[in-house]
């Protein structure tokens, strides 16, 4: 099959693609100013102990030598450990990557069901007083500051009227307890992540509402409708499987180029609502000079977004027969 | 007996500058088995006529006056649930291939069955059976029906578009310029295939098309548009020897003939009116030869001058013409 070779030559690319990042991402953190040893060494120590600190980081070999170090490492799966926690990254970034996974893969599938949903029925209904609200509802959250809406989301449910947690992902009384069953931690969860879900739904959906009302009708323009209308169909089938289908393809495109871009909002929605992800590991980590969690954090987001990117192409394609890889 | 009878329709399209009125006071009728070919101009309102007999309307697009019997039955006052299984099931339209006419998400074949099945208690197979039947009749083999549109050329595609206006068996069919965008060896190919199955399947046709040779060769009867109205009515023998209509007249003369002596053309002069703005009186009294005081004053009557020969001039059989 040539979608199986196109996939495979994708993967590749992934690949290539990583090592670049990589790189970059390497010559960037040893360009920033400050040492990481200031942060875990006290100033009280020799500087002989210091040496023997550093050294034990390899951060007293020449840098091509850390650079080639590193790619290994990295390719072996280790990922060092990190200078702040003294524990491997890799642990680390196991503990964090689900629930980064949960809210930003739920953000989007919810803000993207909601936002095509949306403009495919406010296009149908072209002017109506649903098209005006939602056009602004969706407009006012998309330029809204997202921390901003972070914030007074958690004043407001959270601490005004007490019905979501202020942060984090996992209730200590709930998880601490022995006898909590999964139900009860699947509850847990849910409250923690509603709100921090619900900000990154509204600030993403607009987006893909207003690309798929635009595309819609254009779609609704094209002579295959006035043919499905002519064929006696109710309007229904007319605009969901002719029309729809159809317009859908753009905000896919869109998708993809989205998912890059949106990655910021994500890191502030995590930083907002001290939700334990790689996002706001990120932060932690570039605070604290910790190169190994940094950089292993950065790599996984990015890995994230060229999967997101895969599965768009391969969704466009299984959408549009037209398209053949 | 009549299958279609449109009398004194008028519909117009509402712009920000105004009515555009693009069909006035057209009167048709359309016999069993008959096919009659619509012809004019870009714009004068042609495919109007047809997406109004059908009301495929668009959001500004309004029937102001008139009835449209099908079988007897006004489709004017018809609300949109009873539209419906008159459409395709009642009449079909064949739409120009070129222009997208075929969902390109979809398998062509699951695009007739969904016709089918809309309109009939048929099952899926009986469905897809009658499709490869189809698609024999318009000359295509049946595999083809598990094809995207995007594979297909413009020539199939319009096979295809032709198939699917058989498919639930209408009383009438109405094709819009179906030949208009492909190349004239595949035109005549198409018209040939159109000519075929109008014969074998008795059918009941209205076509429209600006070319008036391609509807000489598939219409038996022709009717003239010109700016909204139709300005003449007959069959198509006595429209090309005798026309009553300066505008008829005009449009036969701009065309060459290919078994006659060669002519020098002789095109009409000047252009179509906006019908935003048309002229008073006789819609053509400002392109028109003949034209005196009475056609810029009064609008001309559509009357027949003999059997089932109808034209719209005031000066109809005083005229020398041809």
């Amino acid at each position: 099959m040539s979608m199986q070779k196109y996939i495979v030559k994708r993967i590749f690319q992934i690949f290539l693609t990583l090592i670049i990042i990589m790189t970059i991402m390497f010559i960037l953190f040893r360009m920033m100013p400050g040492d990481p040893t200031a942060f875990m060494l006290d100033t009280r120590m020799t500087p002989e102990h210091k040496a023997i600190i550093r050294a034990q980081f390899g951060l007293d070999k020449p840098i091509w030598y850390q650079y080639l170090f590193y790619l290994r490492n990295f390719f072996r799966g280790n990922f060092g450990r990190s200078f702040y926690y003294a524990r491997p990254v890799y642990d680390l970034v196991k503990e964090k990557l689900p629930a980064t996974i949960l809210l930003w893969t739920g953000a989007y599938i919810i803000s993207y069901s909601l936002g095509i949903t949306l403009g495919k029925i406010i296009a149908w209904r072209r002017g109506g007083k649903l098209e005006f609200g939602s056009t602004l509802f969706g407009l006012f959250f998309y330029c809204m500051p997202i921390f901003w809406v972070g914030l007074i989301a958690l004043w407001i449910f959270s601490y005004k009227f007490g019905f979501f947690p202020l942060g984090g992902l996992k209730g200590p009384d709930v998880w601490s307890d022995p006898s909590s069953g999964m139900l009860l931690k699947a509850y847990d969860v849910l409250k923690h992540v509603t709100l921090p879900l619900s900000v990154l739904t509204l600030a993403f959906f607009a987006g893909s509402m207003l690309v798929m009302r635009t595309s819609m009708l254009e779609t609704l323009r094209e002579d295959y409708i006035m043919t499905a209308r002519a064929k006696g169909l109710p309007e229904k089938t007319i605009r969901d499987r002719h029309a729809a289908r159809n317009a859908m393809l753009p905000v896919v495109t869109t998708f993809a180029i989205a998912v890059a871009g949106s990655v910021g909002g994500g890191v502030l929605t995590e930083t907002t609502f001290s939700y334990p992800g790689l996002g706001k590991m990120i932060v932690d980590a570039t605070l604290t000079f910790d190169y190994p969690l940094a950089q292993a954090s950065f790599l996984f987001i990015a890995l994230l977004v060229l999967v997101a990117n895969l599965v768009a192409d391969i969704l466009y394609a299984y959408l549009d027969p037209r398209i053949v890889y | 007996m009549k299958i279609l009878e449109v009398n004194n329709l008028r519909m117009y399209f509402s712009t920000k500058k105004g009515d555009v009125k693009a069909v006035e006071g057209v009167s048709l009728e359309i016999g069993k088995g008959e096919s009659v070919g619509l012809v004019g101009e870009s714009g004068c309102g042609k495919t109007s006529i047809g997406i109004s007999i059908l009301k495929l309307l668009p959001d500004n697009g309004r029937i102001l006056e008139g009835e449209i019997l099908f079988k007897g039955d006004d489709l004017v006052p018809k609300p949109e649930d009873e539209m419906r299984s008159v459409r395709w099931n009642g009449i079909s339209m064949i739409f120009q291939a070129a222009m997208n006419a075929l969902n390109p998400v979809y398998k062509v074949g699951d695009q007739i069955v969904e016709a089918i099945m809309l309109h009939e208690e048929v099952s899926k197979e009986e469905a897809y059976e009658r499709v490869a039947q189809l698609y024999e009749l318009v000359g295509m083999s049946p595999e083809r029906a598990e094809n995207y549109p995007h594979e297909y050329s413009g020539g199939m595609k319009q096979r295809a578009i032709i198939a699917m206006a058989l498919a639930c068996d209408p009383d009438m069919i109405i094709a819009d310029e179906p030949t208009t965008a492909l190349d004239v060896i595949v035109q005549d190919s198409i018209i040939k295939e159109i000519k075929k199955i109008q014969a074998k399947l008795d059918m009941t046709m209205l076509y429209i098309s600006h070319d008036i040779s391609v509807i000489a060769e598939t219409c038996e009867r022709i009717a003239v548009m010109y700016a909204g109205n139709v300005v003449e009515y007959s069959d198509s023998v006595t429209l090309f020897a005798s026309p009553l209509h300066p505008y008829t007249n005009g449009l036969l003369s701009s065309f060459p003939s290919i078994k006659g002596p060669l002519k020098k053309l002789n095109p009409i002069p000047g252009e179509p009116p906006n019908l935003l703005n048309p002229p008073t009186g006789c819609r053509f009294h400002t392109r028109c030869p003949f034209a005196q005081r009475l056609c810029k004053e009064q609008v001309p009557e559509f009357r027949e001058f003999q059997e089932r020969h109808y034209a719209a001039c005031h000066f109809a059989g005083e005229l020398s013409l041809r």
